[in-house]
C-alpha cells in the first residue's frame, strides 16, 4: 500500500486499485478485466507506480509462473515498461531514490532499475544467499536490505557494490528501522539488533524470551524501539541501551511491521488473525482493538488514519481513525451501502 | 491433532537432519525419507510379501477360472479354499497399505511445509517447530539452491519431473501383481501409465524438493522389491 495526494494505492491480488483515501471510493483499477495475482505497489509520487505480480510467461503447458514488475502511469492507464528478468516472486515493495527503483526478489537477487526506462542500473543484480522478502531502506547513497540468508547488506546505490554486511544467527525479513546513526532489525533468532549505519558493527542485541521469530520492521518514537514476534508478544526497549521496558502478549501472531502514530500516543499492531490493535507506547496497555477476520497483509499509517489490507475477508481494504479505532470506510463497501449508492 | 502427531515430528526431524548434514536440503530430505520408510518397513514387507505370494498363486487361480468359468459360486469357493491352503488372506496387503498411506502423505506434507516458499507458509511453519530443541527455529528457511534447482520451486528444465515419471513407472510395474482377469489386468496397465503421469504433473506444479522425495521413495520401493524377490527365490531354492 502507498498513499499520496489523497489517493491510496493498493494491490489486492486481483487488481491494483487507486482509492480515495478519505472515502474509500474506487478511482481506477488495473487491469480492467482482472489478472495478477498482484502483490506489491511502490509509489513514485506524481509520476508512476511500480506493481508486481506472478504470471505464467511464455505460454504453453510447461510454462512456470515468474515475477513480473511493471511501471504504470500514475493514472493507471498506461504500462510504461515491464521487467521480467527476475525468476521468483516479489514479496515486498521496492524503494525509490535518485531515479532508481531498488527491489528484492525471491530468486535471491536485489535489482536496481531506472524508473523511466526499467533498464538495469547496476552491471549485475546483487546476489544474496537466499530469498529477499524485505523492502530496501535507502538513506543517502546507501541501500540497506535484509535477506533470508541471515545477512543485512549495505550496498552502494549507484553501483550495487557491497559496502558491508551484518550477519545474524537467524534470517531477517523486515526492512531495518533507521534512528540516528543506527539501524534496528529483528531476526528469526528472536533477537533485536542495533547496528551502526556506518560500518555494520553491532551496538547491542537483545534476546527476547522464547526466542520467537521477529518478522516485521520495528517502530520507534525516537526514544524507544518497539518490536513484535510471531507469537504475538510486543516488546518495548530503550533505543540507546536495549534495556527492556515492557512486554505485552496479544496472543495473536504478528508478521506485519509496527507503526507509531505521527503524533505519538498510539503504537499500531496488525495481528495476523485479523485484529488491529492500538497500544499505549508508555505501558503496552491495549487502548483499543478492532477484531475482524481476514489476515492483515499490510498496514499504513498516514495522518490520523491507519489503513490495512486483508488477504481474506469481506473488506479488502479498511481505514480506521487512530484516536479511537472507529472504522471510517471499507472497500469494497458493504452490499447495503452499494445498493443505496 | 494431525499436525501434533504427524507433521510436527517429521518437520523437526527434517530440520535436525538439515543441521547434522551440513545444511544440505537434499540430504536432509533423503535422510528423512529413508528413516520414515525404514520405520514402516515391517508393514511394507508384509504388503509386498502378500503381493508376491498372490503372484505365485496366479497359475493355479487361472486354472480354476478356466475350470469353473460357468459357475461363479463354485469358483469363489475354490479360490477361497486355495487361499486357505496357501495360508493367504487375499485382503492381507490392504491393512499395511492403509496404515502406510497417511504416514507417507504426512511425509509429503512435512517436506512441502518445511520448504515454505511464501510468507504465509513460512509463518505457518513457525508453529510446527519445537521450541525446546535449541537452534532449530534459526535454521529456517532452508538453503534451497542446489545446482540449477530452487528446491522451493518446480524444476524449470523438467529433469526431475522426467525422473519422477520413470522411477514411478518402474515401481508401479514391479509392485502390481499380474492378474488372471483380463479386465483387472487392463485396469492395472492403465494405472501403470496414469499414476506416473500424475506424479509427473505434480512434480511440474510443485516444489522440486517434493520431486526429490518422490524419486528417493520410488528407488527405495525398487530396492525393497528386489530384496524381497531375492529372499523369496532363496527360500524356494532352500525348500528344493
Amino acid at each position: 500500500m502507498a498513499v499520496a495526494e489523497g489517493t491510496l494505492y493498493v494491490a489486492d491480488l486481483e487488481y491494483v486499485r487507486a482509492l480515495d483515501a478519505s472515502t474509500g471510493a474506487e478511482r481506477w483499477r488495473y487491469p480492467e478485466d482482472g489478472g495478477g495475482p498482484f502483490y506489491t505497489v511502490t509509489l513514485l509520487p506524481g509520476e508512476a507506480l511500480f506493481i508486481t505480480s506472478m504470471e505464467r510467461t511464455g505460454g504453453g503447458f510447461f510454462s512456470q509462473p515468474q515475477g513480473v514488475l511493471r511501471a504504470l502511469s500514475i493514472d493507471g492507464k498506461e504500462v510504461l515498461w515491464e521487467f521480467t528478468e527476475a525468476k521468483g516472486e516479489y514479496v515486498a515493495p521496492g524503494s525509490v531514490a535518485d531515479s532508481t527503483l531498488v527491489i528484492g526478489n525471491s530468486d535471491g537477487n536485489v535489482y536496481a532499475l531506472d524508473v523511466k526506462t526499467g533498464a538495469p542500473v547496476w552491471a549485475e543484480p546483487f546476489r544474496t544467499g537466499n530469498r529477499v522478502w524485505s523492502t530496501p531502506l535507502i538513506l543517502s547513497d546507501t541501500v540497506y536490505i535484509a535477506s533470508l540468508d541471515h545477512n543485512l547488506y549495505a550496498l552502494d546505490l549507484r553501483t550495487g557494490q557491497e559496502r558491508w554486511r551484518f550477519t545474524a544467527e537467524g534470517a531477517m525479513v523486515g526492512p531495518p528501522l533507521s534512528l540516528g546513526d543506527r539501524l534496528y532489525i529483528g531476526a528469526f533468532d528472536g533477537r533485536l539488533y542495533a547496528i551502526r549505519q556506518s560500518d555494520g558493527g553491532l551496538v547491542w542485541s537483545v534476546p527476547f524470551d522464547g526466542e520467537y521469530w521477529i518478522w516485521g520492521t520495528p517502530a520507534t518514537d525516537g526514544e524507544r524501539i518497539f518490536a513484535a514476534d510471531v507469537m504475538g508478544i510486543v516488546h518495548a526497549v530503550d533505543a540507546e541501551t536495549g534495556a527492556e521496558l515492557w512486554t505485552r502478549d496479544l496472543e495473536e501472531p504478528v508478521r506485519v511491521g509496527l507503526s507509531i502514530a505521527p503524533e505519538g500516543g498510539y503504537l499500531l499492531v496488525a495481528g495476523n488473525a485479523g485484529t488491529l490493535y492500538a497500544l499505549d507506547p508508555d505501558t503496552g496497555d491495549v487502548l483499543w482493538d478492532e477484531p475482524d477476520t481476514g489476515q492483515i497483509a499490510s498496514m499504513l499509517v498516514h495522518g490520523d488514519q491507519v489503513y490495512i489490507s486483508r488477504v481474506y475477508g469481506e473488506g479488502h481494504v479498511q481505514a480506521f481513525q487512530i484516536e479511537n479505532g472507529r472504522l471510517l470506510w471499507t472497500f469494497p463497501p458493504p452490499e447495503s451501502e452499494e445498493s443505496e449508492g | 491433532m494431525w499436525d501434533f502427531l504427524v507433521i510436527n515430528p517429521m518437520v523437526n526431524l527434517l530440520l535436525v537432519f538439515y543441521q547434522w548434514l551440513g545444511h544440505q536440503t537434499i540430504l536432509a530430505i533423503t535422510a528423512l525419507t529413508l528413516v520414515v520408510r525404514l520405520a514402516i518397513l515391517p508393514l511394507t514387507l508384509k504388503q509386498q510379501q502378500a503381493s508376491q505370494r498372490m503372484q505365485e498363486l496366479q497359475p493355479k487361480l487361472q486354472e480354476l477360472q478356466k475350470k469353473y468359468a460357468k459357475n461363479k459360486e463354485k469358483l469363489a469357493q475354490e479360490q477361497m479354499k486355495l487361499y486357505q491352503e496357501a495360508g493367504i488372506n487375499p485382503m492381507g496387503g490392504c491393512l499395511p497399505l492403509l496404515i502406510q498411506l497417511p504416514l507417507l502423505y504426512g511425509l509429503w506434507q512435512s517436506i512441502v511445509r518445511t520448504l515454505a516458499v511464501s510468507p504465509m507458509e513460512l509463518l505457518r511453519l513457525s508453529r510446527n517447530i519445537y521450541a525446546f530443541i535449541p537452534g532449530l527455529a534459526q535454521l529456517v528457511p532452508l538453503q534451497s539452491h542446489f545446482l540449477w534447482l530452487d528446491l522451493g520451486q518446480p524444476d524449470r528444465y523438467l529433469v526431475l519431473p522426467a525422473l519422477v515419471v520413470v522411477t514411478s513407472w518402474l515401481s508401479q510395474r514391479v509392485l502390481t501383481p499380474p492378474s488372471p482377469d483380463e479386465r483387472t489386468a487392463a485396469m492395472n496397465q492403465q494405472m501403470q501409465i496414469m499414476m506416473p503421469l500424475l506424479f509427473g504433473f505434480i512434480s511440474i506444479s510443485y516444489a522440486s524438493g517434493l520431486s526429490i522425495y518422490f524419486i528417493i521413495s520410488n528407488l527405495v520401493t525398487l530396492v525393497q522389491y528386489l530384496f524381497i524377490r531375492r529372499q523369496t527365490e532363496g527360500d524356494k531354492k532352500g525348500k528344493r
